[in-house]
């Protein structure tokens, strides 16, 4: 039952597998038990464009071609970004590789690929939206998410951001609440958001492009969920989350610099882009 | 010991209001249980939304002595003069009608004759109307106090919320038990409070027999429609519709999960005469089944509708309702959303906060009943025809059966009455 935890260079199964499961599990559920979900074609673009653009790269620089990362970034952006532009679906498949390929620093890219599309085309267009409300506040889907996301974050030794990020998120809810002297139902009710779990979990524990060291991570998380709770209650910015993680992003090279930590690798330790 | 007269209700923009002995919240709504008109008790608003402008428009479904009403709703801005008009109450029953679901019909053609389709849309039955005032101090400040056609308006904010609940009190308003530290929440988040009263002596008919609805117009990023107040009554769940005008797409709640209401179905033909009916027991078992979410009943273009359930609004409607970025002559550049939302405090802790989309995919609320050929059979095709129908009518029965809730005996004996006999 107790996950032994091991260097991640030493691990033979790769903990992506997971995460995919997961959030073709989370995609399935939209599409079949929720409303307003993506579309199997929007889908299918996201993934055939995210793996199209990888294949390109890999070819373009001659280094082997790694399937897992785009599918991922695909899934997610199933998950999250709507629009009924078709050029929308390729445009955020190019921003999410674009950004993955090209805005590196030291080595690692700088935002989460669909985290980095969803705000430049948030900021940028009228033609696309993310449904905060979406995921409702289901209790099962939250246990879902969070059980699935857990396990899989244990193993990729991420779930310390998302602990950091989580838990501001909800001691500025209380916060709040315990300031306006509302009753603890309401942050309990804002804390079982589906949408904030899922983010949590599969976007702001992006290995490679967040702060390598411990320290460094739980600053992260927790900046992210103080500049997303600013932008949510102070600007009225429903997509708060996702603008936070952009600008916060910004911090990992210093962070980085100033408290170095080991750099995390997927599977294999040389030559493998991710 | 307290008696039962004015209680003051909630509203949405965290309204609350008071009506005579009925004590009906602004978004008041009693579940129908008979043959009631289509959620006629729901309480509505209408909400113009571009950039940080919002105009919302509030209308009533009580009706009662004028003399007794009150209309208590946080704002986020000091609401000034000019920021309030008084709409007529036709306009916004007109949008309702435009945008409630519908039942659909066709008449199979002989199925020996080329095919023909007629289609009619049937509105649903229905129902609309508005809002009321006072003043004196303590931390209280009166922030604005003017008169707008038949309503006297106060703007006032407080430093405690206990001074803001007396002077409600005090004025007329009686505010449910534990409304202060609601109150106190919303003073905290900067909100000011508007009170309406109506003017006897300026009182005007529209013939609705309702008040007409106030309308409030402001500059401010929140966006939300505070129902807190309307959750504190023990009156049980309360309806509201949320008529939707945008530039961009479909309006959503960004805190509650949105969900289609069920479309499409084909139903019996017994259902025409019990259509209120049937859209309540439906919509009851939607909310049991999805909790603290809020129904699409309604989302397309303004400009167009298939089949139209009422005839369209004209530009000049529109711009009343607050669309004003549409131009008096030309295209109607809009689209509209229906929310239909039962709230309570345990499923509904906080307020709704809307998100405008940009989702302009068209959705309806829409049932069918097919009504079968009458005529003999004329052709090997007729005959399949027939014999293919008993199928048909055990399907819509057990459709009907999973939408409402309804017995089988009880569907079973309609249909036989209205020639749609079961095997």
């Amino acid at each position: 039952m107790i996950a032994t935890l091991q260097a991640p260079t030493t691990w033979r199964f790769d903990p992506r597998y997971g995460q995919m499961t997961a959030q073709c599990t989370l995609l399935l559920l939209v599409v079949l038990v929720l409303d307003f979900g993506p579309s199997p074609l929007q889908a299918g673009v996201y993934l055939t464009g995210t793996l199209s653009l990888e294949a390109l790269r890999a070819r373009l620089t001659a280094t082997p071609f790694n399937w897992k990362s785009p599918i991922s970034t695909g899934l997610s952006l199933s998950l999250l970004l709507r629009t009924q532009e078709p050029l929308l679906w390729i445009a955020a498949c190019v921003l999410a590789m674009g950004s993955k390929f090209f805005i590196r620093i030291n080595g690692k890219h700088l935002f989460n690929p669909s985290a980095f599309a969803i705000v430049v085309l948030l900021t940028a267009t009228q033609e696309v939206w993310v449904s905060p409300g979406q995921w409702g506040a289901r209790l099962w889907l939250v246990a879902l998410a969070g059980s699935m996301g857990c396990l899989i974050l244990s193993r990729v030794a991420r779930l310390d951001i998302s602990l950091a990020f989580l838990g501001a998120h909800a001691g500025l809810l209380f916060l709040r609440a315990w300031r306006l002297g509302d009753p603890l139902t309401i942050p309990m009710h804002q804390l079982q958001s589906g949408g904030v779990l899922i983010f949590s979990l599969f976007m702001l524990t992006d290995p490679r492009s967040t702060p390598d060291s411990r320290l460094g991570r739980l600053i992260f998380g927790g900046a992210v969920a103080t500049l997303a709770h600013g932008l949510m209650f102070h600007w009225q910015m429903r997509e708060g989350m996702f603008y936070a993680l952009i600008a916060v992003s910004c911090l990992t090279p210093l962070l980085d610099r100033f408290i170095p930590g080991a750099r995390f690798v997927w599977t294999k330790p040389e030559g493998q882009p991710s | 010991m307290k008696h039962k007269t004015t209680r003051a209700v909630s509203l949405a923009l965290a309204a609350s209001m008071t009506f005579g002995q009925s004590a009906q919240a602004f978004c008041g709504f009693y579940v129908a249980t008979t043959d009631s008109p289509l959620i006629n008790k729901a309480s509505r608003v209408v909400l113009a939304h571009d950039g940080n402008t919002t105009q919302v428009t509030m209308a009533s479904d009580v009706a009662g002595d004028p003399t007794q009403f009150g209309l208590v709703i946080p704002v986020p801005t000091v609401i000034k003069k000019g920021q309030v008009k008084i709409v007529d109450s036709k306009v916004v029953q007109h949008l309702a009608d435009y945008t409630k679901p519908r039942l659909v019909q066709y008449h199979d053609a002989d199925p020996c004759e080329p095919p023909r389709v007629y289609a009619m849309a049937m509105p649903a039955p229905t129902a609309a109307a508005p809002a009321g005032m006072s003043h004196r101090k303590s931390t209280v400040v009166i922030e604005e106090q003017y008169s707008v056609e038949e309503y006297d308006i106060t703007v006032i904010t407080a430093t405690k919320a206990a001074d803001l609940v007396a002077y409600l009190n005090k004025n007329g308003y009686k505010v449910p038990a534990g409304a202060e530290d609601t109150v106190a929440s919303y003073l905290r988040q900067g909100m000011h409070f508007f009170l309406a009263k109506v003017n006897m002596a300026k009182m005007k008919d529209d013939a609705s027999g309702f008040l007409r609805p106030i309308q409030v117009t402001y500059q401010s990023p929140k966006f939300m429609l505070p129902i807190r107040l309307g959750t504190l009554n023990a009156d049980g769940p309360q309806d509201m519709i949320v008529l939707g005008l945008t530039k961009g797409g479909r309006l959503e709640v960004a805190n509650y999960a949105t969900r289609k209401v069920p479309t499409g179905q084909e139903i019996p033909l017994f259902v025409e005469q019990k259509f209120g009916a049937f859209y309540d027991a439906m919509f009851a078992r939607q909310v049991a089944d999805n909790n603290a979410s809020v129904f699409l009943e309604y989302a397309w273009n303004i400009g167009a509708c298939d089949p139209c359930s009422a005839p369209p609004l004209a530009n000049g409607e529109l711009r009343t309702l607050g669309a004003t970025w549409i131009e008096a002559q030309g295209m109607q550049n809009a689209f509209v959303t229906r929310l239909h939302v039962r709230y309570d405090r345990e499923h509904f802790p906080e307020d709704l906060a809307l998100h405008e989309t940009a989702d302009k995919e068209s959705f309806q609320a829409r049932y069918v009943m097919r009504h079968p050929f009458k005529g003999e059979p004329m052709c090997t095709a007729g005959y399949r025809y027939k014999a293919s129908l008993p199928d048909r009518f055990a399907k819509e029965a057990a459709d009907l059966r999973t939408l409402t809730g309804w017995t089988p005996e009880s569907i079973r004996a309609q249909m036989a009455a209205t020639g749609q006999p079961l095997r």
